[in-house]
Order: C-alpha cells, then structure tokens, then sequence
C-alpha cells in the first residue's frame, strides 16, 4: 500500500495565472512570496483541456475526469423545468469530487468558492459555494446571502458578515491598481468600479478561506480565487508593451492593474501558507494561462466563450511539502493530474477511471502509487447532493450578470426558449469537444453532424464537424462541409483556406494542400498556424530551405512553441546539421515533455552526435510516452545490438513489438 | 470553535480606510477593518470615490437578465 506522504494539503487554485507574468514579477521582486515558494519546492506547466472554459476546467481538476464524465459544460445550463437558464451548479456534477472521496476515508475537508460549487455540498468539513462571492456594487446593499451557501448552517451569518463589498473600498485600495484614478472620468468610463467589483470579490472568498483554515480542523482545504482572471479579461489588453489599438491615455491609466492583481494574490499566498503552517503540504495551480505578450488576440468575435480566446494552453503548477524536490522544475503534467496526485498525497489509490496520473517526478523518492478500479461505487456517505435539488434563482441572478459582464455568455433576449435552446446547444458543443480534445472523433461526430444542421450559423460548428471528419479519416464528407461553409461566411476566407488544405493533405494531395497554405498565409500577417502548417508540407516535400523559413518565422512570432522547434529540429537532421537539430529538439522537449516523436528524433541527432548514452535515454523517454512507437524501439534494439553489447535487453524490446506491437497493426489492417 | 482574532493592534495598524495589507490578512484584517470603522462612526466616507454605473445602464443588465419564469409570466 502506497503511504501517505502529506499531513494535510492545501490546493490554491488561481484561475488563469500564467508563468509568463508570474516569472517577470519574481525576477522584478514583486512577488516575494512565490518566489520563495518555487525556490523551496517544485514548478511546472499544466496543459489544459479543450474547451478552455474554467467551470468545466476547475471540476476536471477537482475529479481527475474529463467532462463527459464529469457533467459539467460550460457556464450555463438550461433549468430543470426548461424555461430558463441557471449558471452551471455543483448539483450537476456526476462523479465524486476530491473532498467526497476524503470524506468517505474518513477525512476532513474544507473546500471555498470552486467554481461550481453551489449549492454547498454537506461534507464532513466547511463548504463555502461559489455564490458567496457574487456581490453587488449598489451602495450600502448587504444582498443577503441564500440558505444553500454555506455548510454547516452555523457559520451562515460568520460568513455572511465577513464579505467585503465593492462600495466599501477606497482610494487605499485602489490607488495601488490605477495610481491616476482621479483623471478617469467616471460618468464615462466604468473600469474602476469594475476593478473594485473584482478585488471586493477576491477579498471576500480570502476572507472566508482565511476563517476557516484558522477556525477548523482539516485535511484538505480548497480554495479557489477568480481575480486573475477577471483582471485579464478586463484589462490584459493594457498591460505592458502597449497593443496597438489601445489608447495611450487608457494605457497609461490602466497598464498597472494586472501587476497589481498578481501582487494582491501574492500578499494573499504570505497569509495562507502562515495559517497552514510548515507541515502542509502546499499545491497552487491554474486551470490555463492568459496572453500577456505579443499573443494578447487583436479582437474577440461576438461567438459565446469567446474571451477563452484569451486563454493560453499552459497554466502553472507549484508544490511544496514533505517528501517534495526543492527547486526543481516537473514536465508533462496536466490539470487531470491533480486530484490523483491529492489522492496520493494521502496515501489512496487512485481510481482506474481517473484519466489524470499522479506528478511523481515531484518526489525526492517517487514510489509506485496504488490503483483501485473506480471510487464511485464505494459505498458510504460522500457529501454529494441528491440529483433531484434545485438551483436558487435569487442566488443566481448575480451569478449570470457576471458571466455577462465577462462577456462569457450572451445576455438572453426576449425569446427565452430560443435563448435555452442556444445554451443546450453549447453544452452539446462543448462536450463534442471534449471528445475531440481526447481522441475520441467518433462520440463528437452525431453531436456536431446534429448541432450544424440545427444552427448553420455558427460557422465554429462547421469547422469542429471538418476537424472531426479529419480525424475520422473521412476528407469528403468535410470538404462537403467546407462547401457549405464557404457559401455561407464568405468573409471567413483565411480559416476556410487552412481547413481546405488539411482536407486535401488528408486526400494525399500535397500540392494542392501546399497552394491552399500559400494562400492563407499570404492573407493576413502573423498567420502562425498556416506558417507552421506549410512549414510541415514542405518539410514533407523536401524543400527544406522553405521550411527552415516557415519555422524560424513561427519561432519570431512565438518562441515557446514546441511545434516550431520541432518542425526545425527535424528540418535541421534532414540537412545534416545535426548540433542545430538537437538544440531545437531539446528546446521542444523543454516546453512540451509529453512530446514521443520528438525524443524519438531527438535521439536520432544525439546519435549521429555520437553521444550514445543520452540518444539511448531520449529512446526511452519516447517509448514511455508512446510504448507502441515501432521506430523506437528499433533503434534502441540496434544500439543494445551494436552498441552496448546487451542482448537481453534488445529481445525484450524485439518481443514487446512481436506480442504487443504487430498483434495490433494486423488488426488494424484487417479493419 | 472560533478562536480569537490575532492581535491586530488596532490603534497603531488599522487605518480607518483599510488597506490591501490588511484585505490581505484576510478575515482577521477584515473585521478588525470593520470594527475600527464601526467605533469611529466611519460609513462610506470615501464611497464617492468609486461611482457606481447609472441607474439606467444598471436597470437594464437586470432586465435583460431576468430569464428565469419569464415564460410563466407570458
């Protein structure tokens, strides 16, 4: 049985926190707390999920289950009776969060503002919902707070008295986000009280996350804040350097908001990591990260979720505790890892149906964690709610005007039924994206094939059923699609070009799928997919100097793109020059680890490179990430053969392909 | 079950306009916060600082947001 290797956890969860800022203000000094914290313990990316939408992020974090097992799809659902819409609620999660399975093995929890998490939960521990958070700025308006925030019942009215609102800040406050705020006219422009919204509400779940840690017996404590990415959305596009449609006068009076922010939320660390104390073992993580650069996009479509166009794929991960490396960096974990490494944090098995792993590369002395096939049907209590509860519409109210004010959802109009019939169709979307996102083409397929006949419209529906006919291997039934698309959005040229070219590589017609690439590139400037994309058609067709352009072109617009280094790397090993071709290969593997076919050719570069030991370690590497890569194994057999004189080894990897590999290919090609 | 706030010396660190230091502290700095600006009689002095959005714009966010039993009411 694996041990338990932490006294108690705390998990901070800072929606959209991004290692691109957080990094520049550690080395600025402006955030002395994370520093020490990275300094004393462990640091990596955490890939996200597609969607990039946080509700349905934050419950993979919390379950280590992707959506369609989970239940969660987006911001908004349509209401049980079917005549309106409810902001996504805890009561419509399927499967056990963390805090139910620590409560069935005996375990106390507290868990503050998940998002979602209202109504509370009723498990052993204090259970502080999402709702508690939503305030309004109408001056002097205490807006009572619904029965079904707070568990237990007794610490209703504590915490009720314990929010901080908007209209209570001042200028000791909010000098500190915009130092001229006497210059905004505020008959005009509302961004300031936007901003005392936003940090009025991130004190508020501080202060509900502070009380309990002090006033509580816990294991786990889960808290989770919203200002990071609030203060994105609102006012990223003024962070430093200036983008070029924002006006010098707002960028001037707003360029210090998101630094101040992320300030904020390290003050606020100082305090949670004093109450845990030194024996808790500590996690902070963000559900993705948020465009701080020259990647900040020029506009957003009008499209429902579409500030996640903000989003970055990579949010952060940090730890520290017992038994954890100090100042190390961790590679290739995901947002589905953390509640298996919680688990096994505490000595549970993790369930067989978690998709998600534990971070073991975290460990000074990893240890083989244990597995059993699935928590949910152990019985006991857990805390979960009864399917058939109810949402509170008063408690709602606030919540919707938020997701609106973010821009997330549309505000419904006057025909409610078609409004709750759009939002059903969302979710639809979502979850066929979900499937997609996890390799799972054909359970998307009916859903995009109903949506896009329902809603012809929605160009992005069309171009998630090509993307779905792609993998399906099934080029003509999406240029069919495409047809219809073209038709419809003629403006949408650049994006209808790129799909034509996918769809006609997939038909096997390099050439034309290199004219169609020619063209969306040639269209608009920083075209970075269509650069990448032709820079692999002519790495395909050998035309390696123009594809050595296309990638160095990709790497200018974006430096920590692992595609790119790749494309070079391989580009760099066709034209021999090997010592390049590592370098970009190793930085590939540096921003993606999870990355099987670039060790692979990165051992081919270290090979040629004579360094035999670490060719021989890059082959592993690829072959556990991809045990089925042939190639790979084939190499390492040759090196055990020829080069280290180790024949055992090599029949182990000659019968891996003999039993495991070829087994499957003649199954394959039998379908 | 509650313990004892730590000891905010409220004299000395408790500006009556607050502070993010003391935001930061979380519940603790909070109600020392509050209780500070209950003795001294302190409400809203600075609420002109942050103007809320008129009435109108506000009026019609809620309107638009009222979805629920909208249906029942036609």
């Amino acid at each position: 049985m694996s041990k338990r290797k932490a006294n108690k956890v705390l998990l901070i969860g800072w929606d959209a926190a991004d290692w691109k800022v957080i990094n520049k203000l550690i080395d600025e000094g402006k955030m002395p707390t994370m520093s020490k914290f990275v300094n004393e313990g462990v640091m990596g990316n955490l890939a996200t999920l597609d969607p990039p939408l946080s509700p349905m992020l934050w419950t993979s974090i919390a379950t280590g289950k992707h959506a369609d097992e989970h239940g969660i799809m987006g911001f908004i659902q349509p209401n049980k009776n079917g005549d309106g819409v409810t902001p996504v609620l805890s009561t419509s999660r399927k499967v056990k969060a963390l805090w139910n399975i620590l409560m069935q093995e005996g375990m106390k929890s507290n868990v503050v503002s998940w998002w979602p998490s209202h109504p509370a939960e009723p498990i052993d521990g204090i259970y502080v919902s999402n709702f508690y958070h939503k305030l309004s700025s109408r001056v002097n308006f205490q807006k009572p707070m619904s029965d079904s925030t707070v568990h237990p019942k007794e610490l209703h009215k504590i915490l009720e008295d314990l929010r901080v609102f908007p209209w209570e800040l001042t200028s000791e406050h909010l000098l500190p986000f915009v130092p001229n705020a006497a210059k905004i006219n505020q008959e005009k422009d509302y961004r300031l009280n936007s901003i005392a919204k936003i940090l009025a509400e991130t004190a508020t779940i501080h202060s509900a996350a502070t009380y309990v840690m002090e006033n509580s017996e816990w294991d786990l404590m889960a808290v989770y804040y919203d200002g990071i990415d609030h203060f994105g959305h609102g006012f990223m596009n003024y962070y430093p350097p200036k983008m070029e449609k924002v006006e010098q006068k707002d960028f001037e009076l707003y360029k210090g908001v998101v630094e101040a922010g992320y300030r904020f939320h390290d003050m606020m660390l100082e305090r949670l990591l004093e109450l845990a104390g030194e024996n808790t073992t500590v996690i902070i993580c963000s559900d993705h990260g948020f465009h701080s650069d020259h990647l900040r996009p020029k506009s957003l479509s009008k499209a429902p979720a579409a500030p996640a166009a903000q989003h970055r794929p990579f949010g952060i991960f940090a730890a520290k505790g017992l038994h954890i490396k100090k100042d190390e960096i961790v590679y290739g974990s995901t947002i589905l890892d953390i509640t298996p490494t919680i688990l096994d944090l505490f000595g549970l098995p993790i369930g067989e149906d978690m998709v998600g792993k534990p971070i073991l590369q975290m460990y000074e002395n990893p240890e083989a964690p244990d597995y059993i096939p699935s928590w949910e049907n152990v019985p006991g209590e857990c805390g979960m709610h009864a399917e058939e509860q109810r949402s509170d519409p008063w408690a709602d109210k606030e919540a919707m005007e938020q997701l609106i004010a973010l821009g997330y959802i549309e505000a419904p109009g006057e025909d409610v039924k078609e409004y709750v019939d759009k939002t059903a169709r969302e979710s639809k979307f979502y979850l066929a994206r979900t499937y997609l996102d996890s390799n799972r083409p054909q359970k998307a397929l009916d859903i995009l094939e109903t949506i896009y006949k329902e809603a012809p419209d929605q160009a992005r529906y069309g171009q998630y059923l090509i993307k779905c006919y792609l993998e399906l291997n099934r080029p003509d039934d999406g240029m069919r699609v495409l047809e219809k698309l073209r038709k419809a959005f003629p403006k949408s040229v650049t994006q209808a070009n790129l799909l034509e070219a996918r769809l006609w590589l997939k038909k096997g017609d390099i050439d034309l799928a290199q004219d169609f690439l020619e063209k969306a590139k040639n269209m608009s400037e920083d075209n970075f997919t269509a650069t990448l994309e032709l820079g692999n058609v002519y790495l395909m067709k050998k035309m390696y100097t123009k594809a050595e352009t296309c990638y160095l072109e990709c790497i200018k617009i974006n430096p920590s793109s692992p595609m790119s280094h790749f494309g070079l790397g391989r580009t760099y090993l066709q034209l021999e020059k090997n010592m390049d071709a590592a370098e970009q290969l190793i930085t590939a593997v540096s921003l993606k680890y999870f990355f099987p076919v670039a060790h692979y050719f990165l051992g081919d570069a270290l090979l040629r490179l004579n360094y035999r030991e670490r060719a021989l370690e890059a082959y592993q590497i690829a072959i556990q990430q991809a045990p089925g890569m042939e190639k790979a194994h084939k190499r390492l057999i040759k090196l055990y053969k020829e080069i280290f004189d180790m024949p055992d080894k090599a029949k182990e990897h000659e019968d891996f392909i003999k039993e495991k590999i070829e087994p499957i290919k003649k199954k394959k090609e039998k379908a | 079950m509650e313990k004892d706030p730590k000891n905010v010396k409220k004299e000395t660190t408790v500006p009556v306009e607050g502070s993010l230091g003391l935001l930061a502290l979380g519940a603790v700095g909070i109600r020392a916060w509050k209780e500070r600006r209950k003795e001294v009689g302190y409400i809203n002095l600075n609420t002109n600082f942050i103007k809320k959005k008129p009435e109108g714009l506000k009026a019609e966010a809620n309107k638009k947001t009222q979805v629920q039993g909208k249906e029942d009411k036609k």
